[in-house]
């Protein structure tokens, strides 16, 4: 079986604010194509400063930050856009316009990135298909829950059918329910193949969906569960179809009771929300 | 590339839009600027060409003492021709001028010997040298005390009106178009914030430069331009109620015709270079500020 790529890679990187404290000290990390990370970790741990190193929000004091093999680090800020065009990013705020609905608002940002009006439209249908919120795209955000305004922040970041996507704290502003809801349509997005990384603090649906954690704390890694032992405080869920069941209870809004799923149905929800990641990344559930 | 400009002037026209009281500001501003400095500058131009055309009538008179020999006047004459700003030096014979005298006014002369003394006309190239030539030909021995005539006010006036203004020019000018550069850099600097959060989204999405400021870019330049456009119109008819005025005089020769494609472009392009200096800066300013 072929080994996966490394798509990001920090090289003793260390980014400072100020000259007192270090954002981020000495990090070496490498996340693989098609991965889904966690990045976890109190305020200030460093989790924003890596995501904004790799779209190159700012840059490291030393170091490199390596993407698909280029050194992005080093890269002039001319080069920044055509970077920012192969990523999505997803703000913790989402940063919709309010004034625009959601259809305005994914095509404003599609026309900015510099697609024309037609592959504007095509691509647009797609976008909204796949956020399930076609039924939605003349609503203002006025007049959506926190999950749907989130959910159109993660469309307008696939308007460049990016191979990675960053979110931060994608789940900040959300409650438990709509937080599930905004994870699973990240996990689908990973498991088409888009390298996913999300910053989090989160630890309920971060330990929930058994995704590889990379805890950080003062700038520092301190523990990256592909390499350690499974953590102490992750769920001992007895087996990966009352995981799913647990997961389908945080989603009452794609199942409502009316449309209760067989149980042929229940088993491929399991399927969709990642039971097999889970086991993969910790065999000893 | 139609469809990217489509979007940029499709920016830009929001960028305007939510501002649009500063923005007309702004323009009423350069407006100003531009209409005062403008119309500074044509009379400007105009008093430096009525300077200019006085040297060719400006001619000053040297009168040499009494008993003065031809030798002598032939020497002094060499001497001021060589001097610098004379165009030319003519000898006026007393003879002569008494015989011309006695023609013009016969009741004055009649019965009277010659009293006028031998003299030069002399023609000046330089109007700013009058002062200095007059100081040199008066400290020759062989000339009158008070020996030399000329048009010393008028020639005074010109250059006191040309330095003045200048002077005005510049200080009213200067100060028109340092409040128009605030106001410009600010509406830029406002619209650039009232817009931030698009300008984050372009941003998060990778859209060029170009595209995020050309229309912030645009948006100074439109305001200078429009401005500037203004402002030869106003000079124009400005100028067209002037023409209508010294047309009725008598005493002031025709205003010769308004210079429209010379001011239009000099307008608008001052205007235009000036709003996008003030949207760079404002941008510059503002850098690091969005992302």
């Amino acid at each position: 079986m072929q080994s996966p790529k490394p798509y990001v890679e920090f090289k003793d990187v260390s980014v400072s604010y100020r000259k007192q404290s270090e954002a981020v000290a000495k990090i070496n990390l490498t996340i693989d194509e098609g991965e889904f990370v966690f990045l976890v970790g109190k305020t200030g741990a460093g989790k924003s400063t890596l995501l904004k190193l790799i779209s190159r929000e700012i840059s490291p004091q030393s170091g490199t930050v390596v993407i698909d093999g280029k050194v992005i680090s080093e890269q002039f800020s001319i080069a920044i856009p055509r970077l920012r065009r192969k990523m999505g990013i997803v703000p913790q705020d989402f940063a919709l316009l309010p004034k625009k609905t959601v259809a305005e608002n994914i095509a404003y940002a599609s026309r900015a990135a510099g697609k024309t009006k037609r592959q504007t439209r095509r691509r647009m249908a797609f976008i909204l298909f796949g956020i399930h919120l076609e039924h939605k795209m003349h609503s203002f955000p006025d007049e959506l829950s926190g999950g749907e305004k989130q959910r159109v922040a993660i469309g307008r970041a696939l308007i460049n059918d990016p191979p990675i996507l960053l979110a931060d704290e994608p789940t900040g502003n959300l409650d438990p329910e709509h937080s599930m809801e905004v994870m699973q349509l990240l996990m689908n997005l990973n498991e088409r193949g888009t390298t996913v990384i999300v910053a989090s603090h989160d630890m309920m649906v971060v330990e929930q969906l058994g995704k590889r954690v990379i805890r950080l704390d003062e700038g520092r890694i301190i523990s990256d569960s592909k390499f350690d032992a499974p953590h102490p405080a992750q769920p001992e869920i007895e087996d990966a179809e009352e995981m799913g069941s647990q997961l389908a209870e945080d989603l009452p809004e794609t199942i409502t009771p009316e449309e209760e799923p067989e149980e042929e149905e229940s088993l491929q929800l399991v399927e969709d929300l990642g039971t097999p990641e889970i086991s993969e990344a910790n065999p000893n559930v | 590339m139609f469809d990217r400009l489509t979007f940029i002037l499709g920016e830009w026209l929001v960028s305007i839009r939510r501002n649009l009281g500063m923005v007309l500001l702004g323009i009423i501003t350069v407006t100003v600027c531009i209409f005062v400095s403008g119309g500074l500058t044509l009379t400007y131009l105009g008093v430096l060409k009525y300077g200019q055309s006085l040297t060719d009538k400006f001619e000053m008179r040297v009168f040499l003492r009494d008993k003065t020999s031809i030798a002598q006047i032939s020497t002094v004459a060499k001497q001021i021709r060589s001097m610098d700003g004379v165009a030319s030096v003519n000898w006026i014979p007393r003879d002569k001028a008494w015989e011309k005298m006695k023609i013009e006014y016969p009741e004055r002369t009649r019965d009277l010997d010659n009293v006028l003394p031998d003299a030069y006309k002399v023609v000046l190239k330089d109007l700013s040298r009058s002062d200095a030539l007059a100081k040199s030909i008066q400290a020759m021995p062989d000339v009158q005390p008070d020996g030399v005539r000329y048009l010393q006010n008028t020639q005074k006036k010109v250059e006191e009106s040309l330095k003045f203004l200048k002077w005005i020019g510049l200080v009213a000018g200067g100060l028109l178009a340092l409040v128009s550069g605030v106001l410009i850099f600010t509406v830029v600097r406002l619209t650039a914030m009232s817009r931030r959060l698009e300008l984050r989204i372009m941003s998060l999405v990778g859209a060029t430069y170009t595209t995020i400021y050309t229309p912030l870019l645009l948006e100074g330049t439109f305001q200078g331009l429009l401005g500037g456009l203004v402002a030869g119109l106003l000079l124009r008819l400005s100028y067209a109620q002037l023409q209508a005025v010294v047309k009725g005089s008598q005493f002031i020769s025709e205003l010769p015709p308004f210079p429209n494609n010379q001011v239009f472009i000099a307008c608008a392009g001052l205007g235009a270079a000036y709003g996008l200096l003030c949207s760079i800066l404002a941008l510059l300013n503002l850098r690091g500020k969005i992302r």
